[in-house]
């Protein structure tokens, strides 16, 4: 399964013509973005930039995400990006757009996205408001003004891929690709231009894959770094279905709408329950319990960034939800680095022990 | 009470103790009052007029966790909450909370079941996962009135999304409360919480006069009736006493401080369990907190009440909160603050349970030193969980900061 790199697809972008948006975790509007002339390439950090050259900003209690990529959009290239866009995820990320806009001040323009935290119809009439504001923005930036015929192709394309996350997603069990293959695929959403995600997801082989052991649920931001999958396997336990921010709690439902802008709302406020939304507790548990259920999975291994408030708070009822439900539970904090500490490594291996 | 011992501070305002009486009666009813009146929890940025206009009886958490932190429990609630499997990076006002509710222990006697719980992120995010758990584990409804942060000034959509809520929120507390809103009596609370609002200022800018009659430690114990009680006439009369005593110290020529020789803007919520301590630390060094951002917020947004449009003036005074605007806003507030204060230096307190607050406060001393020449001290701390304060090193760089100035 060949998925090309970051730095090759950014230079086939440039090549191509379109200009790049760096986005910030993680609901945003990949339709819109696209039909204005804009390639997404998120940032989910990255892990191995120097976290304390972004302490000149932000205090050390702060999410390395944000630390992380802070420094990273500072040291690339002014040509590379031509704008940044930063949902408004939780409070962290709401300083770094902030701090961005009013002190760092890039070359680039600072764009944001208001997600609202309900599923109510005031919450539905804001989200096509705020993504008619973002497209204003987008078209001063780009210059473009998309017909509708543009909107729908866009929307319709975006659909696609979005379906295709939902059905691998939900039938890991027939690809036949190891754990951190199936991640990797996953997470070339993150960069990859549309068709090509969906000509390399329409392509993984199917089959039944040789994974041992119990299977597992893995919850959290993201998972960083991808070796993680191939040390889960080598402990001896497996990945059988996700809560991550950046791969399942990004699969929405689809809808058909006459109206762009409608259609992109509901479907961003469709996503599944979340911890950055504010969920109510049981809403999300419920969900969660479900899809432990579907998947057979035996236990949760929620393996997240430190400092993130949207998650912590969720940890000690998630857990006993678990728990009272029989599912062994282990909740990992890390730093966001390239290598993975032993300590964490040997905690994840009594784990799988328990779970055997 | 922020205690004198040392002849540095001049006596406590008198209205102290009088405000002490009426958080203590509304702490008093709320022991007996299920089953009296409905109950509504309020998150403390959060729309409560609709709420007084029904006649819930009205509760705040936030006020509850920084009365406990006050009382030197935060540290000790703390614990509980985390042996309960919350994590020690997770808002110490909320960890406090927790505790308080797995121990089932209170200073104030007996806490209040809620029949409703209105939560708003204005102040920050955090609020809305805290507020959602103490719904689950009480099993009552929340209701979120959810205000997008304002990076720049507030969209029309923005207004509108927010007042829609309200919109929402009225059928649901109506059912609850088994009354229907009367807009008449919606417009006197409005009134009285304008009134509050302006009272308050008033009473913040006093400090304006050399010496200042009034420090930030006063106004931080004194703010209490504003976060939980406002729109009470009560506090209409207490705010006028206030105003009445600071403007007798004005005309005496006393100062909070008894030897004012730097003016400082405290930026971020206090130290609660260091009230004391700091006032006099800094009353030592000559330094008196002149005012603070934080008890600014409770009374800047009352300009945008409309008594011709409540719900319009309602949805504008809680999108405007300090909280929920940019770091540049932030900035801009504080440097109009040096300006009208006459102050001498900028404490900002990086707050580690506080991040909407402390992110941006590096960038935002350095550009007070750059443009006003204004020097900064950045204090790591936190507002409720002693456990993250360090005597020595606070009174050292204190030390400094006062050396700083000159």
């Amino acid at each position: 399964m060949e998925i090309p790199t970051r730095a090759t697809i950014i230079k086939q972008v440039k090549k191509s013509g379109l200009k790049i948006a760096a986005v910030l975790p993680f609901h945003y509007p990949r339709a819109l973005l696209r039909v204005y002339g804009f390639h997404p390439m998120e940032i989910w950090g990255p892990p191995h930039v120097d976290h304390l050259d972004g302490l000149q900003h932000f205090p050390e209690y702060t999410c390395k995400i944000v630390q992380n990529a802070t420094r990273f959009l500072l040291d690339l290239p002014t040509a590379t990006i031509d704008c940044i866009l930063i949902p408004h995820t939780c409070d962290s990320l709401q300083g770094m757009a902030s701090v961005l806009k009013d002190f760092i001040k890039p070359d680039q323009p600072i764009l944001t996205i208001y997600h609202p935290r309900g599923r109510r119809e005031s919450d539905l009439l804001f989200m096509e408001k705020e993504l008619k504001c973002l497209a204003k923005n987008l078209e001063a930036v780009s210059g473009k003004m998309p017909t509708n015929e543009e909107f729908s192709a866009a929307i319709e394309l975006e659909d696609e891929a979005t379906g295709l996350l939902a059905e691998i997603s939900q039938h890991r069990a027939t690809y036949d690709v190891s754990d951190r293959e199936f991640y990797t695929l996953l997470r070339s959403r993150e960069y990859l231009p549309t068709e090509q995600f969906i000509q390399v997801a329409n392509n993984v082989p199917k089959g039944i894959p040789e994974l041992k052991g119990p299977g597992l649920m893995i919850s959290g931001i993201v998972p960083e770094p991808l070796e993680l999958f191939d040390r889960i396997n080598d402990l001896g336990a497996h990945v059988v279905i996700d809560d991550l921010a950046c791969c399942s709690r990004r699969i929405y439902k689809t809808f058909k709408e006459a109206d762009p802008f409608k259609r992109m709302a509901k479907q961003l406020i469709s996503m599944p329950p979340d911890t950055t939304v504010s969920t109510p507790y049981r809403e999300r548990f419920d969900y969660l319990t479900q899809q432990m259920q579907k998947s057979h999975a035996r236990g949760v291994l929620v393996y997240n960034v430190k400092f993130c408030e949207p998650e912590l708070f969720y940890i000690p009822m998630f857990e006993q939800t678990m728990k009272d439900a029989g599912w062994p539970f282990l909740f990992i904090e890390t730093e966001l680095s390239p290598e993975i500490p032993q300590q964490v490594l040997n905690r994840i291996n009594s784990f799988v022990e328990v779970l055997s | 009470m922020i205690k004198n011992e040392d002849g540095l501070l001049s006596p406590p305002l008198l209205a102290t103790a009088r405000m002490g009486e009426l958080l203590a009666q509304q702490y008093l009813e709320g022991n007996t009052v299920n089953g009296v009146k409905k109950v509504a929890w309020f998150s403390s940025g959060a729309p409560i007029e609709i709420l007084q206009a029904l006649d819930f009886f009205l509760y705040t958490p936030d006020n509850h966790a920084a009365l406990c932190g006050a009382r030197k429990m935060g540290a000790e609630f703390s614990e509980i909450a985390e042996d309960h499997g919350y994590s020690r990076d997770i808002c110490s006002y909320a960890r406090t909370d927790f505790g308080s509710y797995f121990a089932g222990r209170t200073p104030v006697g007996k806490i209040p079941r809620p029949d409703l719980i209105v939560v708003s992120n204005n102040i920050c995010q955090t609020i809305l996962h805290w507020y959602q758990a103490m719904g689950a584990y009480l099993n009552a409804p929340v209701f979120v009135v959810d205000t997008p942060f304002l990076y720049e000034d507030a969209k029309e959509h923005q207004i509108e999304f927010v007042k829609m809520q309200l919109e929402e929120l009225i059928p649901i507390a109506e059912k609850i409360s088994g009354k229907k809103l009367s807009y008449q009596r919606l417009k006197e609370v409005i009134r009285l919480g304008k009134e509050c609002g302006d009272l308050w200022m008033e009473i913040l800018h006093r400090a304006s006069t050399k010496p200042a009659p009034i420090s930030g430690f006063d106004a931080f114990v004194l703010m209490g009736p504003i976060v939980a009680l406002r729109g009470e006439p009560s506090t209409v009369s207490f705010f006028n006493d206030v105003l009445k005593e600071v403007d007798q110290r004005i005309a005496n020529g006393i100062g909070a401080v008894k030897n004012e020789k730097h003016r400082i803007l405290w930026d971020n919520l206090p130290i609660w369990y260091r009230l004391s301590w700091m006032s006099k630390k800094l009353a030592s060094l000559g330094i008196v907190v002149a005012i603070s951002n934080y008890t600014y917020m409770w009374g800047e947004p009352a300009q945008y009440y409309d008594l011709d449009r409540p719900i319009e003036g309602i949805a504008k005074v809680y999108l405007h909160t300090i909280l929920n605007r940019s770091t540049g806003y932030k900035l801009d507030l504080m440097k109009r603050m040096v300006a009208k204060f006459s102050l001498d230096g900028v404490l900002l307190h990086s707050d580690r349970s506080c991040k909407p607050y402390s992110l941006g406060q590096f960038d935002q001393a350095t550009a007070l030193l750059d443009e006003l020449k204004i020097p900064s001290l950045i204090l790591e701390a936190d507002h409720n969980d002693s456990r993250i304060f360090s005597e020595e090193q606070v009174s050292s760089r204190l030390q400094a900061f006062a050396e700083m100035m000159g």
